[in-house]
């Protein structure tokens, strides 16, 4: 792998990032497991690696922002997270700066005068 | 044998605070058994399985991603630590034991082996330390400078995830201090043999009061105590044990019993006899080098012979 493309894949990592953390809170007003969640992303075309997105649940579970319930009635049990009254007013907020950095972002690089 | 999946997350688990562990371990199942059955159905195969386990990455990776990617070494650089603290944890103990006492050897004040054991287990443990602290701050620096190392990292293999509970596995805190015991107690038997018997003086140029001792025997415990030592060394080196290395160590550590008998109780319950002829009337007195002979080799049979069985029984 060349210098270039290393550090593109670095740069596009960390663009992600944040967008991920934000798909996952709006995905999760109905509770979900995680491989379903994963299914739900791609289906809008993100695609999230299992290993990426498994650490982050409980991560976001950890802060607050998820609630997760184990349901043990099906063939095995499973972990169903659900976005917390915490992770909603921060999914408002983030979704609201959302918008408002993708316009100015726009703006930027497409070199609108008025931007 | 436990399934890949189990092997899987029992190693991201050995990465991971205990109390998280569990819950971890449950989640992270549940999740790779979801992902499996929707691709492959309920029965996957060994190979479907390992190429669902490669697209999760390797264990330590994923432990990493859960607890926070806040590390002081990360998991490029930590197999490379990690080998070097191993190597290091099994040579620093030696080479402190072997000039402990050669330094003892040499020196003009004059000691006694008790002494010189808890001089030495104390330099071990200072030296110990020192060397991993200050390997793990060069690779903490290393870690958070801009130098890159290792950058051609092995593919991850699941189908080669060690067992659970496998009987192979060496238990390398075990064995380094089997290496340096060994190495203490290999050279202090080479000084009796030296001197002619048993003392706990430690000065090669003033020797009084030593207890004679059958040499054939010393010597036998010599080669033993060496061998065993040369085995645990191996071992340490290939990172696995076999039968054939463990029933090897078990006999080599029955038959040092037999010669500790001869070299070492025996010797001094005779000089004990001599010094309180009253005690010859108390039976277990007597018998006591026999017992303690006994005694060690059934626990030593017992203690290594199930896991001889289980290494036996290994592929």
């Amino acid at each position: 792998m060349t210098d270039a493309t290393e550090q593109l894949n670095a740069l596009r990592l960390e663009l992600r990032r944040g967008v991920v953390v934000l798909a996952v809170l709006s995905q999760l007003d109905t509770a979900r497991y995680g491989y379903s969640l994963i299914q739900q992303l791609t289906e809008k075309g993100l695609d999230i690696e299992e290993g990426t997105l498994y650490p982050l649940l409980r991560r976001l579970e950890k802060q607050g922002l998820l609630e997760s319930e184990w349901e043990v009635g099906e063939a095995r049990p499973r972990k169903y997270y659900k976005i917390s009254p915490l992770g909603q007013e921060v999914l408002s907020t983030l979704k609201a700066e959302w918008f408002e950095a993708a316009e100015m972002m726009r703006k930027i690089l497409r070199g609108d005068p008025n931007g | 044998m436990a399934s890949l999946v189990e092997r899987y997350v029992h190693q991201v688990g050995n990465y991971l605070p205990q109390k998280e562990r569990a819950e971890v371990e449950a989640e992270l199942r549940s999740q790779i058994q979801d992902q499996l059955e929707d691709r492959y159905g309920e029965s996957p195969s060994a190979t479907e399985t390992a190429l669902v386990l490669a697209e999760l990455g390797e264990p330590r990776q994923m432990a990493v991603s859960y607890s926070g990617e806040q590390y002081l070494v990360g998991p490029d650089l930590y197999p490379t630590m990690r080998m070097v603290l191993r190597h290091g944890w099994v040579l620093v103990p030696s080479i402190v034991v072997f000039l402990s006492v050669f330094g003892a050897l040499i020196s003009v004040r004059q000691t006694n082996v008790v002494n010189l054991f808890f001089e030495s287990f104390g330099a071990i443990l200072q030296a110990t330390l020192w060397f991993s602290a200050t390997v793990v701050a060069f690779f903490a620096i290393l870690e958070h400078s801009d130098v890159k190392v290792n950058k051609k990292k092995p593919t991850f293999d699941p189908l080669k995830l060690p067992k659970i509970d496998d009987p192979r596995v060496v238990d390398r805190f075990e064995a380094a201090s089997g290496v340096a015991a060994g190495t203490f107690f290999s050279l202090i038997f080479l000084y009796f043999l030296r001197v002619g018997g048993l003392t706990l003086t430690f000065d090669l140029t003033n020797q009084v009061d030593i207890i004679p001792v059958p040499i054939a025997w010393l010597m036998l415990l010599i080669v033993l105590s060496f061998s065993m030592n040369a085995l645990h060394l191996i071992t340490l080196i290939r990172d696995f044990w076999s039968a054939g290395f463990w029933a090897a160590q078990t006999v080599f550590e029955v038959l040092g019993m037999v010669c500790l008998y001869f070299v070492l109780y025996k010797p001094i319950l005779e000089r004990l006899l001599i010094a309180n002829p009253s005690l010859a009337d108390l039976v277990w007195v007597v018998n006591a080098p026999e017992i303690i002979v006994a005694v060690g080799a059934i626990i030593t049979l017992l203690g290594r012979g199930s896991k001889l069985v289980k290494l036996w029984n290994t592929p």
